[in-house]
């Protein structure tokens, strides 16, 4: 039988912060002792396993639905105004996305998802044109829609280092046109 | 060793994808609990989290409107939350450093990178009932003690004032709120 000395937090209380101790109720409600050993936990973690394997039939219709949604988060960016707002709801998408191909076994999907990511969540110091965003979402649609699983798969690797590729080349030719721009303002401002 | 009667819990699994609240779900059922309440986002969260009263919370991070952070901080900081002391765990793919600092920050109790698996949550879980740590309450932060370890190598000055051996005494309080009788 187990019994709280009480329901009240206990505080300390010092001059720039309170230590607060609240009673732990969870303890006491849900914390037995096992009492076959670590095979009883064991035995419950594989149940529940089991339970999320049972699930697993479902994940390949549950992904390609999330590539539909992210068909329509891509277009709906494209016609909207593209800033703050529209980009956060494009990100929340992309972000979804993202995390359900690493749940349901699209590594290499996910990853690519992560980049695009980066990209939607760094458009204010880079940005990156809508047309190479699409490519990221073709890229992931075509791993998905091919049921690539296989972290090593060549096709897919070689389709992220192009995505890579394109990003940076992009963003040099900015820098470069920048560069170009800043020293024309230069030689203006100097003459 | 000790195991979790899920089946005693009440939880709340706030996930604005209704696949992932599924695994959530699926999982936690699998685990023998039979109280599971869900929220598509962090507003209706908060709607439940007033009728229900979760012992532990999940939640994703990015939602729309109120996101999992914003959320966490009115379950810690409202004048009117049922239990400011609630667990909980973010689930998310965010794994950068910042993130989890932000997490912290904002009074997260565990962080959980996806993919989830059962042994994972299953240590979560266990973690926020067995080793709970005591909360801190600062001019600008409420929430779980955010100092998980005394790091040996630290050689700097004490931030807060009282030194670090007042946070070992509540954990053995804490330790000693439940008896075996």
């Amino acid at each position: 039988m187990k019994k709280l000395d009480s329901l009240e937090p206990q505080r300390t209380v010092h001059s720039d912060h309170s230590v607060i101790v609240p009673p732990n109720t969870l303890r006491a409600k849900a914390l037995v002792r096992v009492k076959k050993g670590q095979a009883e936990i064991d035995e419950m973690v594989a149940r529940a396993d089991r339970a999320l394997q049972s699930l697993a039939p479902s994940f390949t219709e549950w992904m390609n639905n999330e590539i539909l949604r992210l068909f329509e988060a891509m277009d709906q960016f494209e016609q909207s105004d593209q800033g703050d707002e529209a980009s956060k709801s494009f990100f929340i998408v992309v972000h979804d996305v993202r995390g359900q191909a690493l749940q349901f076994g699209y590594p290499l999907a996910g990853q690519m998802a992560g980049g695009l990511c980066d990209l939607i969540e760094h458009r204010g110091e880079a940005p990156i044109p809508a047309v190479i965003m699409r490519r990221y979402v073709e890229a992931i649609a075509s791993i998905v829609r091919t049921g690539i699983r296989d972290e090593a798969n060549a096709l897919a690797v070689e389709l992220a280092r192009t995505l890579a590729k394109v990003v940076t080349e992009y963003r040099t030719r900015v820098a470069e046109g920048r560069g170009v721009a800043l020293r024309v303002a230069g030689d203006g401002a100097a003459r | 060793m000790y195991r979790v009667e899920y089946h005693r819990l009440r939880f709340l699994v706030v996930d604005d994808n209704t696949y992932m609240r599924r695994i959530v779900k699926t999982l936690l059922h699998g685990f023998g609990a039979r109280e599971v309440f869900e929220a598509e986002d962090g507003a209706a969260a908060l709607d439940a989290f007033a009728s229900h009263y979760p012992d532990i919370v999940f939640t994703d991070w990015e939602m729309p409107l109120i996101n999992g952070i914003d959320m966490a901080k009115l379950m810690r900081c409202s004048d009117n939350s049922v239990n400011p002391y609630v667990p909980i765990i973010m689930v998310t793919v965010h794994s950068e450093r910042h993130r989890v600092i932000e997490a912290r920050d904002a009074g997260i109790t565990e962080f959980l990178v996806k993919p989830l698996s059962a042994q994972v949550i299953h240590q979560r879980v266990l973690n926020v009932i067995a080793q709970p740590r005591p909360f801190i309450r600062t001019a600008t932060y409420f929430g779980p003690d955010r100092r998980r370890t005394k790091a040996a190598e630290y050689n700097g000055p004490e931030r807060r004032s009282g030194g670090s051996a007042e946070l070992i005494a509540p954990r053995k309080l804490a330790a000693g709120l439940v008896q075996e009788g």
